[in-house]
């Protein structure tokens, strides 16, 4: 018989995260897959990052995962998107290799001391008066924990669809787990359907490259990981590829009209909602007639380049027709598919079932991370499986969980959202959904996380080092601005005012100089009087920190009278029924989602003030 | 700076009286004294001093000022007492909620009182029970502001601010989508023209006649019932003809008379019948859109034929709702002048001609304006209304000053900030669920 602290099922993202945070955190810790080779396997397209995906990736990476490290020694190319928008909406994406991704991210796995790692398909979990405490494999065995926590991805009721053809399956290759939903399904877990989709993977040498568009990593080279970028520590990087990109035509969109009928999507075969941000090219074509072309992003998917990724145009049109589309586009004339694109619809579990924790409110002790949850993507499942291993290890520690605030973090906003607002297509993370965008940048996410991940125990004490150190430097550099002044009359005073039409009242020094105008880092860097400095990260990071403070105090006024109110928390065991004058919608409402606090509640869509002044009262009494 | 946290609001019952109190609660209360009284007051001491608006007295007051935590809401408190005149004490609130304060929403001194252990547990079942009906009157007296013209406005500022913000957002979300890039110049416009839209609404909602802070009545009833006679009645007793002025219709004229302590305005309408006649369909139109404003209705009708049938089809068809009726021209049946309450309305029975029983009128008028306190939470959802809307127009300066730097994420963040403050007009805070339909529906999304 086998006991541990912290039971993880599902080697995906999020249960690579939740499974090393949990050993951070000094758990004996087991992570359970039905293939232990396909860990840490990208089953979407071969990129990390992106908009709003990279800030989580950066929070996660504040808190010592593993995801953007992973990532950095496994890029192919790297770009920063929104270079020119605004600090705050600027984002780091890295093309990766796929074999080097799945390496690194076992070998950091095998790495990590309390972390076990088990193959084994688990057909049910073990629970008692409502408690989890362990999984039964296939075979029988029985696995004890005292948390467990569930990530598996697409593998619940997973069932493809190519074609008119379908079946089931957890991903193309891979078997789901149909026994596993069984038990949540006696157990009356609230579950629903999604949908989502790949396009075909091609063979690279069948690709004609020559005429098409090609896209090198940015000259700066951008890093996902602090490791590499703020706290200088080195790696090896491997070799670059570029990506390419080409569209489809007029005669691609003709012959897919002419499909309409043998597409699941349309023939009524799939029911379940797609995400709108992705959508099929059947869907593109369709819903958008009047667009003559559609972008496809040709991404390599290994360094070797032996298959290419076509992002942009996932189908579950038949193997056949899809080989006769690709041949209408400009550089796929003679492609060869080395595997078709498919639909795949899965259960997911609906999140309002979940406390702010992950933690579920049928069965003590059990934890959901992932797409299970109903959300997409990879930065947005390694996020919730870091906060499910984080709390799953509190929980046995007997300490009070961690919930992030959407104003710390874009991980509050992804599981605030979840829990309060529910899902209606597979969740992915948006900046438009954080209302402290300004805030949540890129290059402050240690600043406004490691520190309390370090207290938590899920950061290391080698990181917290590194951290440290910049903190010391950004100080330093703040305070050296502070004192180099520009007197009215001086030849720089002069030289401002040529050069960026900026007239000096007063004697003011550089820190201030950032404050008032567009001026850059690097601007002032240039100036005579600038001296010498550490580091133009630091000093990057330094001139941010100035240019929005104005702003987020601003904020803080504002949001501060209703933020005390907000924290309030609300037991779980709350007795909603004794709250006098509540309408029977609300009541319901709050009954399900059980909101950890004000906050939540006032988020829940339909609850009025009146109902939080209600709730505020009946809480206080 | 306004701070959200200070509370303003006219804690005497709403109309004329000998006096009238603005209660003021929250951090800026003793920045606001300093301001309008150029010193510092000592606290639960009554000084009178002079408030002025626009460089003029507008009123001499009593002030007191209360320090925290002694005082009613446990808050720094000032009350001023003013003339009982709601000009002024609308006056003195609009001049604390246009820097200091916001206005309050209805049962939140009592709620902060409650929160600050200022009213113990006994008293806070009433608070609850006070904070549950205000809640259901708070939202019809939204309701009521939202009416006509305004809502429209409202509703059109949405929809554009939506339309930029989609535009915004998707660039910033989706920069690798073929979105066509929005330059510096068409959002120039569009602010330009939001801008303009802002300041219709604001002239709409402060001059326009949606809501006038009066009770309105509307007098309706069939050909020849003797509705002019009566209106020519109530105004020929009444010696305090505030005005008369023909309205936005021709043929509805709107009378504002003061009955006891409060004004109450009286719109005289064309009969009710069904007509093919063009013009006297017109004429028709008007009269339900005066109807869709009334807050009253008295329905008219001649004694002699009594209330039938045919009267239920046209208030059916009218869709009249709250209204009284009037049994008019009883000198000819010789009967008594009374007021017999039935299920769904009081009846009055008078003569408008002979002027017998207009006091049965005029009870029933000022018994329903002192009973209902819709009008004077209307007034305050309307208020409330109005900030966000000036404070929105604030908020589009800011905006437009980034959008001339072309830091478009500081721009995004103003205009994030303005769709809020519409859209919690219209109750709705969805503005992200919006935005991306709006951007899913717009642009084809999807690298």
């Amino acid at each position: 018989m086998k006991k541990y602290d912290v039971v993880v099922i599902g080697g995906g993202h999020a249960g690579c995260e939740a499974s090393s945070a949990a050993a951070r955190m000094g758990c004996k810790t087991v992570l359970i897959t039905m293939k232990t080779d396909s860990i840490g396997q990208l089953s979407c397209n071969p990129a990390v990052g992106g908009i709003g995906k990279s800030h989580l990736a950066r929070e996660i990476d504040a808190l010592d995962g593993l995801i953007s490290v992973v990532a950095d020694k496994s890029a192919l190319q790297r770009r920063t998107l929104n270079s020119r928008k605004g600090q705050a909406v600027q984002a780091t994406r890295i093309q990766t290799c796929r074999d080097h991704y799945k390496l690194n991210m076992q070998k950091a796995l095998q790495g990590i001391k309390n972390l076990d790692i088990y193959q084994a398909t688990i057909s049910s979990i073990i629970s008692k008066n409502n408690i989890a405490t362990g999984v039964i494999t296939e075979a029988g065995d029985k696995i004890f924990g005292k948390s467990i926590i569930l990530t598996v991805g697409t593998f619940l009721g997973g069932k493809i669809h190519i074609g008119l053809k379908s079946f089931s399956a957890g991903r193309a290759g891979d078997k789901p787990s149909i026994e596993l939903e069984s038990f949540f399904k006696d157990y009356s877990f609230k579950i629903g359907r999604l949908k989502t989709g790949t396009p075909p993977r091609i063979k690279t040498a069948s690709i004609d490259f020559e005429k098409l568009e090609k896209q090198n990593s940015d000259p700066h080279m951008p890093k996902l990981s602090y490791l590499y970028d703020h706290y200088g520590v080195t790696y090896n990087e491997i070799k670059q590829v570029p990506c390419h990109i080409t569209y489809t035509n007029e005669s691609t969109h003709d012959l897919i009209r002419t499909k309409k009928d043998e597409s699941p999507l349309f023939n009524g075969n799939i029911v379940s909602k797609g995400p709108r941000y992705c959508p099929s090219i059947e869907d593109k074509v369709y819903r958008f007639s009047e667009k003559k072309q559609h972008q496809i992003f040709l991404e390599p998917e290994t360094i070797n380049n032996y298959e290419t990724y076509p992002n942009g145009i996932s189908t579950s049109l038949s193997e056949k027709d899809q080989m006769k589309f690709l041949k209408t586009i400009d550089g796929l004339g003679s492609a060869i598919i080395t595997q078709p694109g498919y639909a795949i619809e899965y259960s997911y579990f609906d999140p309002r079932g979940l406390y702010s924790s992950l933690e579920t409110k049928k069965l003590e002790n059990l934890f959901f991370a992932g797409q299970i949850n109903g959300t997409t993507g990879y930065e947005e499942a390694a996020a919730q499986g870091l906060l499910a291993g984080i709390n799953a290890s509190l929980k046995i520690k007997d300490k009070e969980p961690w919930i992030p605030t959407r104003k710390e973090s874009y991980i509050g906003v992804l599981i605030d959202d979840l829990v309060t607002q529910g899902v209606v297509e597979p969740y992915r993370m948006f900046t438009s959904r954080a209302e402290h965008r300004l805030r949540l940048r890129e290059d402050n996410a240690d600043t406004r996380l490691t520190e309390i991940g370090y207290k938590l125990g899920v950061v290391t004490k080698d990181r917290w080092k590194l951290f440290i150190t910049k903190v010391d430097k950004i100080k330093k550099e703040t305070r050296r601005l502070e004192t180099i002044d520009i007197d009215v009359n001086s030849k720089t005073s002069k030289l401002l005012h040529e050069r960026f039409g900026l007239k000096l009242k007063n004697k003011s020094n550089l820190k201030n100089l950032l404050k008032m105008s567009d001026i850059t880092y690097e601007d002032i860097s240039k100036l005579q009087c600038f001296g010498i400095t550490a580091n133009s990260d630091i000093g990057h990071i330094v001139a941010n920190n100035i240019r929005y403070e104005g702003y987020l105090k601003r904020q803080d006024d504002e949001a501060q009278f209703f933020s005390n109110a907000q924290e309030q928390r609300i037991p779980p065991d709350f007795n909603y029924d004794r709250i006098k004058g509540l309408t029977n919608e609300a009541l319901e409402k709050l009954k399900e989602v059980l909101p950890g606090n004000l906050g939540q509640a006032s988020r829940i869509p339909g609850i009025t003030p009146a109902t939080i002044t209600l709730l505020k009262i009946a809480l206080k009494r | 700076m306004k701070s959200s946290d200070t509370i303003a609001a006219i804690s005497t019952a709403y109309g004329f009286s000998g006096i009238g109190v603005v209660r003021v609660s929250g951090k800026n209360v003793s920045k606001l004294i300093k301001k309008f009284f150029g010193k510092t007051l000592k606290p639960r001491h009554a000084y009178l001093k002079k408030i002025y608006y626009q460089k003029k007295i507008l009123d001499e007051v009593v002030v007191i000022y209360f320090k925290k935590p002694k005082s009613y809401t446990g808050e720094d408190m000032c009350e001023i007492h003013a003339h009982g005149n709601p000009v002024i004490l609308e006056t003195i609130t609009d001049l604390i909620t246009s820097n200091y304060a916001r206005h309050a929403k209805p049962g939140e001194f009592t709620e902060r009182a409650f929160l600050n252990n200022k009213i113990d547990l006994l008293q806070a079942e009433s608070v609850s029970d006070l904070i549950a009906s205000s809640n259901i009157s708070a939202a019809q007296s939204a309701a009521t502001s939202l009416q006509g013209e305004f809502s429209k406005h409202i509703k059109i500022l949405e929809n554009m601010l939506l339309d930029l913000r989609s535009k915004i957002e998707s660039s910033i979300n989706f920069p690798e989508d073929e979105i066509p890039e929005i330059d510096k110049r068409t959002f120039k416009d569009m602010i330009t023209n939001l801008e303009k839209n802002f300041k219709d609404i604001l002239s709409i909602a402060t001059t326009g006649e949606v809501l006038n802070q009066k009770i309105k009545y509307v007098v309706v009833g069939r050909p020849n019932v003797g509705k002019s006679s009566l209106i020519n009645s109530i105004l020929n007793t009444e010696s305090s003809i505030v005005s008369a002025h023909a309205g936005t219709t021709r043929d509805s004229i709107r009378y504002d008379v003061k009955i006891d302590n409060f004004i109450i305005s009286i719109t005289d309408t064309a009969g009710l019948r069904s007509t093919r006649n063009l013009i006297e369909k017109e004429g028709i139109e008007r009269t339900k859109k005066s109807l869709s404003e009334a807050n009253r209705v008295l329905y008219v009708v001649d004694a002699k034929v009594g209330f039938t049938k045919s009267d239920e089809k046209l208030i059916k068809k009218f869709e009249i709702k709250n209204y009284d009726v009037v049994f008019n021209k009883i000198d000819l049946l010789k009967e008594k002048a009374r007021i017999q309450k039935t299920k769904h309305y009081s009846a009055v029975f008078l003569s408008a001609k002979n002027k017998i029983g207009l006091k049965f009128l005029k009870k029933i008028m000022s018994e329903h304006y002192k009973s209902n306190n819709s009008l004077e939470s209307t007034v305050i959802a309307r208020k409330r209304h109005i900030e966000n809307i000036k404070a929105g127009l604030e908020q589009l300066y800011i905006a437009k000053k980034h959008l001339d730097n072309y830091h478009l994420e500081f721009f995004a963040e103003e205009i994030r900030i303005i769709h809020k403050l519409v859209s919690s007009i219209i109750g709705d805070d969805s503005i992200t669920e919006k935005m991306l339909d709006k951007i899913f529906s717009d642009f084809c999304i999807g690298k």
